[in-house]
């Protein structure tokens, strides 16, 4: 009864007999179920396919009939044709379904290196991939090689997809990008103007001593070792000359100059918080971020942003709420007096003194402030003390 | 000598080679079986009556309901209390 059935009640009328009913239904072979007679009347199952055969069979021979119950499928459909929320209910998860079995919902990136993560979140979005992008789109053989040339790192990537995953393998290449480079000869070459004070040597042959004044450029310590050996045969002199390359190693100190200048407008446009906040909230599923608010805030907003996992039953939950924080900026136009300027001037000189000669030491410093109409002009001249060569590899000539 | 017909005559076993014997099939008395059957008679609540190729077959019983499933064959299902055989020729010479 794929169709599902139909209870009968059929009742004789005027003939007060079924006997051609019997044999009608046995000549028409009807599969009929828990047929009975009782009363003059008669009840029977028959399956959905049928009914039309037996109500053409009652018109004929003259009995009345009528329906007292329906069953299977086509209650089902009664059902679902009174309640169309449910079909279109079911249509929707359907197309849900489709949809998100389709798309980008999840990155997992076999990496622990955060920034390697990063890295490659980054070169997936420059590549078009992120949430909700079509996967059937994706060109995979593409995106493994933009990962394997633009991030640094890594030797191999391998992505693989799995359902609505997209799973990144990389291998992470730190020993062997340092065997790879140490098979390269180097020199260590001089980046400042000055005089070599102290020199420490590790591997290479010095080409210039203590004392000695170097340019920018100059190879101190070469990569390239040339060994002479002489020879008195039949008395003349023969020289055999060798090269061997090596890796240059060791630490070049002296004393040298550098020039600074930092300048300051006495007019510029500077960033500052209007002090405006608000707190936007998405519900994460995955590497989704479904919005929970209707009205984009307008205007330049700083963001801050917290993931609060839900939790059931101890056990952490692949969605949750991300809490942004959005503070507004602006920008305005500062003007300043010129003392003002010149301690910002100053300021700057400060913390580039911090951040980039915090490994020398500062033998003197000279400074020479200038006033134009435009803004100041601080004009550095620091006399340090430090190293002053760095590793420049070179090729071998054939 | 007075002679006797054999138990089972050339055209029987024809019939029961064939399969055009009926079967009958009786499940304790809660349902019966019948095979070959050629046509409902009758089937109210005490008591169903087919007719099978050399017999009618009456069932007597309380609560019987008849299904037709297959093609000449029907189940009788209920408390059965009495099978009962008569032979078509015998009812016919009736």
């Amino acid at each position: 009864m794929i169709f599902g059935y139909k209870d009968y009640i059929i009742s004789s009328g005027s003939s007060g007999s079924f006997t051609k009913f019997y044999r009608a239904v046995t000549a028409e072979k009807l599969p009929v179920r828990n047929m009975r007679e009782k009363d003059n009347i008669i009840t029977l199952r028959l399956s959905a396919e049928y009914c039309g055969q037996l109500k053409e069979l009652c018109g004929r021979l003259g009995l009345e009939y009528e329906i007292k119950k329906t069953g299977g499928p086509f209650k089902i459909f009664g059902f679902f044709r009174r309640r169309p929320g449910f079909i279109a209910g079911g249509v929707i998860a359907l197309a849900a379904c489709i949809y998100f079995s389709n798309i980008v919902v999840r990155f997992d990136i076999l990496c622990d290196n955060k920034e390697i993560y990063e890295n490659v979140m980054n070169v997936l979005k420059a590549e078009g991939i992120e949430t909700g992008t079509y996967i059937p789109n994706i060109n995979l053989v593409v995106t493994e090689r933009a990962l394997k040339q633009q991030v640094e790192g890594i030797s191999w990537a391998g992505i693989t997809r799995k359902g609505n995953s997209l799973i990144v393998d990389v291998i992470e290449t730190e020993g062997d990008a340092e065997r790879e480079q140490n098979r390269y000869p180097s020199n260590l070459v001089a980046c400042e103007d000055g005089i070599i004070e102290k020199v420490e040597v590790q591997d290479g042959q010095l080409k210039l001593g203590v004392g000695c004044g170097v340019t920018k450029g100059d190879i101190v310590v070469s990569g390239e070792i040339i060994t002479e050996k002489s020879q008195w045969i039949d008395g003349k002199e023969n020289v055999e000359t060798k090269t061997s390359y090596a890796r240059a190693k060791g630490k070049i100190y002296g004393t040298f100059e550098r020039t600074m200048v930092f300048d300051q407008p006495l007019s510029e446009r500077t960033e500052f918080d209007t002090g405006e906040k608000e707190d936007k909230r998405f519900f994460s599923f995955y590497s989704a971020d479904i919005p929970l608010f209707l009205t984009k805030p307008e205007g330049s907003w700083k963001s801050t942003q917290s993931y609060t996992p839900i939790s059931l039953f101890g056990i952490e939950m692949p969605f949750g709420i991300t809490n942004c924080e959005l503070t507004e900026y602006d920008f305005k136009t500062s003007t300043y007096s010129q003392q003002e300027a010149l301690d910002i001037a100053h300021d700057k000189a400060y913390i580039y003194e911090k951040n980039f000669l915090s490994g020398y030491e500062i033998k003197d410093r000279q400074a020479k402030d200038e006033i134009t109409d435009e803004g100041v002009k601080t004009t550095v001249t620091y006399t340090l003390y430090g190293e002053m060569c760095r590793e420049v590899e070179f090729f071998i000539k054939k | 000598m007075k002679k006797t017909r054999p138990d089972l005559s050339f055209f029987g076993k024809v019939r029961e080679l064939s399969y055009l014997s009926s079967y009958i099939n009786i499940i304790d008395n809660n349902a019966a079986v019948i095979e070959n059957c050629k046509q409902i008679i009758e089937c109210n609540e005490v008591m169903a009556k087919v007719l099978t190729g050399s017999f009618e077959v009456e069932i007597w019983g309380s609560g019987l309901a008849l299904s037709n499933y297959c093609t000449e064959s029907v189940e009788i299902r209920g408390k059965i209390e009495s099978v009962k055989l008569v032979s078509r020729k015998v009812r016919e010479r009736e």
